[in-house]
């Protein structure tokens, strides 16, 4: 939508119509109006757009009476246009006298800008206030919906330390009440669950011993043997996080306590160096949040152990929960949150989630097209490509699979003309893909510039950056997946959700930012995080995100400090 | 059922989610009543009739609840086998497929949550035990066939279906699944969940007809049928994605094996048909027929150059480097994809050149 670039706009061909080429057409159909030349709107559009927020610069009271021209009326609701609905006067200064120069402060007048403010309030609102009924559907998700928002708000810089002062001001103590009440929330989802394990198996592992002996000291030791008699087998209290209060632990919300956690502590105990701790605001949560990682950490080892189910062909998988559903999600679901607090310690002699049969799962479930499906043989998948990937990049063992058809298969999930990802060949744009198929790339990427440091550049200058077209995923998250009243969606038609605002945000900020050197990032790879930067679409200076990590999903500098404390 | 009289004798539990918590729902009275009891029961370990309808109240309010459905199944396992100790440990079936039935009717036309397909999974083990499997079996096949009917690419649909055919591995399963995965890509040709079958199907269906030989591949015979297939499909529509993949994943599969050992002798064979195919496709890109659209057909030349680079000799990596250079403007979204593409084949050539 600048005014110098120009974009693909071919729309996908085929011969044989069918359901999914009629999708297809009904989907370029509802983002083409999104991609319309900016120049060839009214003002009164343009100032419409001005007064929502996607294009920056001051300008005048909104004149009502001129309906936006040029747009049918579903692209003229969905880009924010709706006469229900009284006008968001975003202005505080007006300039009635100078008609002309009203749009003000900015470079490009026509550069798109992320609506931070809109999605800063949905996004906390979320958090902070009740939720309606309708939310009953994700009673089992309490923790999913934390790490959402809270790592959206994160993205967005939300919690970062003001530029000058005023940390004691009220809005900051709403924050730092809010980062409480999300650990205490998150505290009350943890359950305890008693696990059966054979003596030498604890013998043999240094993490149960040590929970054993803290059990042992605390008086939760209870021995017993089976009925044979013949082994003896040992009690440990285990635990994880569950969808809420007193529901079993289950590793996909103990994945997204563990990552609210970990940014929480970081927000709170990571700036040290730079701020006395009596003047961060976010101190006490931030410790909390360590508190309860430190108490949580080996118990929820031990649960995780207890899920490891052997596949045929010496291979290890793991299911969700007890009596759960067996996938390649558990496994990067467990494998993350082990790796943020240190419990894959390689130096280990026997550390039973290290072992290659784990990675032998996860090659098992690559497909003859590139991609991963949730279990062998299953359709090759946005979601468990990125699970499988991220898990062997945390195993150090990527090498293991055919990383030329992954990269094949991962590329070709992005659309020509809409920009975005779909998760399956043939399937829809969906804005979520952005960070499972574009935050993939980035970690392939990631591991071929460590691997591949001796292949020869060809190409134009443009040959930087990712293997996707960036600019082109920036293009639709900022045109097609807002929502101009906050938060982000799937595509225009659909409803934005704190899922699809999460991994939009996500796979912005993937797209925004270079790759850093190596994975994990070193300790001497800190500061900078921001500055080496992409290509960008819209607003440049506006819109940019903090740096996500593309294998764990939160903040670059907030995994550092979890690698630090564990 | 009035919750709080049929359970008079047991104290509700309230949720326990501490002061002021975060993403907190406005629960309905019925749900909070319900949920209490739920929590009085778990706690109690309490496997009843009683027990069991009030899991049936509270997965109507969620059925994503997974706590719940565990608790159901526990019921429902302790309420269907016999606890008489002579009797023999028969399981009530009636009662096993009246669940399946509750299932269907909670997930509506297009189930999409993982609970209820692994809660089916699980009472369907306990069902595949029993003399009428391949029956059970039908059955459930015929569910998962609504079910695509409505959505013929819902996810944990197929990989249901393929479940049910690995777990019962009968010859003629394997059969009629090649034959049900074609009459979905004649529905939809750009069904890729439909092709996606297909190979497991052929695939996992050869395994288990050669007894359990795993070679992990298709016997030269069934790939070149297989590469036919594929071929007649990108004929039909070469811009539909599908056919392609599977054509490079079913020629792939045989230039892997020859370049092992035991598969040595199979390697003419199979550079014929790489080759074979190779002409097919450049013949279909030089002289497209009246009903292409105008330009250049991307799927064909991204499948044309993966083939071109494993025939591997100067030639042919000459023509896939050039035509890379199309696709950099062809295909503009992966142009810097291409990019790489192309330097990996100057590596290839230098090699070659040597």
């Amino acid at each position: 939508m600048s005014s110098t670039t120009s974009y693909p706009n071919n729309r996908t061909k085929h011969i044989i119509e069918s359901k999914s080429t009629e999708a297809q057409q009904d989907t370029e159909y509802e983002c083409a109006p999104f991609f319309v030349d900016l120049k060839s709107l009214s003002e009164s559009q343009l100032d419409h757009l001005r007064s929502v927020g996607l294009l920056g610069g001051l300008c005048v009271e909104v004149d009502d009476s001129i309906p936006p021209q040029g747009l049918s009326s579903k692209a003229a609701k969905l880009l924010g246009v709706d006469e229900t609905q009284p006008r968001v006067e975003l202005l505080e200064e007006i300039h009635p006298s100078s008609a002309k120069n009203k749009v003000v402060g900015v470079q490009d007048p026509y550069a798109i800008r992320l609506v931070r403010s809109a999605h800063i309030n949905y996004l906390s609102n979320a958090l902070s206030e009740p939720l309606s009924r309708g939310f009953i559907s994700l009673d089992a998700s309490h923790p999913w919906m934390i790490y959402w928002c809270l790592h959206s708000l994160d993205l967005l810089q939300h919690f970062d330390p003001p530029a000058s002062g005023g940390i004691n001001d009220l809005e900051t103590l709403q924050k730092s009440q809010l980062l409480k009440r999300i650990v205490s929330t998150l505290k009350h989802c943890w359950t305890d669950v008693p696990l059966q394990f054979d003596i030498d198996d604890v013998k043999k592992n240094t993490k149960l011993s040590q929970l054993h002996k803290i059990q042992q000291q605390q008086g939760e030791y209870i021995s017993s043997t089976d009925a044979e008699g013949t082994n003896e087998k040992i009690e440990i209290i285990g635990g994880g996080f569950g969808g809420g209060p007193q529901q079993m632990p289950h590793c996909a919300p103990t994945y997204a306590a563990v990552l609210s956690l970990c940014i929480i502590a970081s927000i709170g105990c990571g700036q040290e160096d730079t701020m006395n701790k009596s003047h961060n605001p976010y101190h006490e949560a931030g410790k909390l949040a360590m508190e309860l990682l430190n108490e949580k950490r080996l118990p929820m080892y031990a649960f995780f152990l207890t899920l490891r189910e052997h596949e045929d062909g010496e291979r290890i998988a793991f299911r969700m929960h007890h009596d759960g559903e067996i996938d390649v999600r558990a496994t990067y679901c467990i494998l993350t949150p082990c790796h943020l607090l240190g419990l894959l310690d390689k130096e280990e002699e026997k550390n039973h989630l290290l072992s290659p049969s784990i990675a032998r799962y996860i090659a098992s479930c690559q497909t003859f097209e590139g991609g991963f499906g949730a279990e062998p043989f299953n359709e090759a998948h946005g979601g468990y490509s990125f699970c499988a990937l991220a898990a062997l990049r945390i195993l150090g063992l990527v090498s293991i699979i055919n990383v030329e058809m992954l990269r094949s298969w991962l590329v070709r999930r992005q659309l020509e003309f809409e920009g975005g990802f779909c998760g399956r060949t043939n399937k829809l744009v969906d804005g979520c893909y952005s960070f499972w198929q574009g935050g993939a790339i980035a970690v392939l990427d990631g591991w071929y510039n460590e691997n591949d440091a001796a292949c020869e550049k060809v190409g134009a200058a443009d040959d930087e950056g990712l293997s996707f077209d960036e600019v082109m995923l920036q293009r639709y998250i900022l045109l097609c997946a807002q929502d101009v009243n906050g938060g982000l969606r799937d595509k225009p038609s659909k409803p934005k959700d704190f899922y699809h605002s999460c991994y939009n945000l996500s796979g912005l900020s993937v797209s925004q930012h270079a790759l850093s050197s190596s994975w994990p990032p070193t300790s001497s790879d800190t500061g900078d995080d921001d500055k080496n930067l992409n290509r960008l679409f819209g607003d440049s200076s506006f819109n940019i995100l903090a740096r996500t990590d593309p294998v764990l999903n939160i903040r670059t500098d907030r995994a550092r400090h979890a690698a630090k404390q564990f | 059922m009035n919750i709080p009289d049929v359970f008079s004798d047991i104290d509700p539990i309230s949720q326990s989610d501490g002061p002021e918590p975060a993403c907190a729902i406005t629960y309905t009275p019925e749900f909070v009543e319900a949920h209490d009891y739920l929590r009085a029961v778990l706690k109690a370990d309490e496997r009843s009739e009683r027990a069991f309808a009030l899991t049936t109240i509270c997965l109507k309010f969620n059925p994503a609840n997974y706590t719940c459905w565990h608790f159901r199944r526990r019921c429902l396992v302790s309420l269907c086998t016999p606890t008489d100790s002579d009797a023999r440990a028969t399981v009530d079936v009636e009662r096993i497929d009246t669940d399946l039935e509750f299932a269907d009717k909670l997930g509506g036309t297009n189930p999409k949550n993982y609970q209820l397909w692994y809660h089916r999974r699980a009472l369907l083990e306990i069902r595949f035990k029993g003399d009428e499997r391949i029956q059970v079996a039908q059955k459930e096949l015929g569910y998962v066939d609504k079910i695509l009917g409505d959505d013929n690419k819902n996810y944990h649909a197929w990989s249901h279906r393929q479940w049910i055919i690995r777990t019962i591995n009968q010859p003629q399963l394997w059969s009629a699944e090649i034959e049900y995965s074609h009459s979905k890509i004649l529905l939809d040709p750009r069904n890729n969940s439909a092709w996606n079958q297909r190979w497991f199907a052929t695939h996992e269906g050869e395994i288990a007809a050669n007894s359990g030989m795993k070679l992990g591949k298709l016997s030269f015979e069934k790939a070149e049928e297989e590469a036919n297939y594929a071929v007649c499909g990108a004929q039909v529509d070469p811009f539909n994605e599908s056919p392609w993949r599977y054509l490079i994943g079913v020629l792939m599969e045989q230039c892997r094996w020859v370049q092992r050992e035991e598969g040595a002798d199979d390697k003419d064979k199979v550079n014929g048909l790489l080759r074979d195919c190779v002409a097919k496709i450049k013949d279909m890109n030089d002289s497209p027929t009246e009903d292409y659209p105008a330009g250049p057909c991307v799927s064909l030349m991204s499948a044309l150059v993966d083939l071109l680079e494993t025939v591997g000799d100067k030639t042919s990596l000459e023509e896939a480097k050039n035509m890379m250079g199309e696709l950099v403007v062809e295909d503009p979204v992966r142009r810097k994809y291409w990019h790489k593409r192309q330097s990996t084949v100057l590596v290839l050539l230098g090699k070659v050149s040597e």
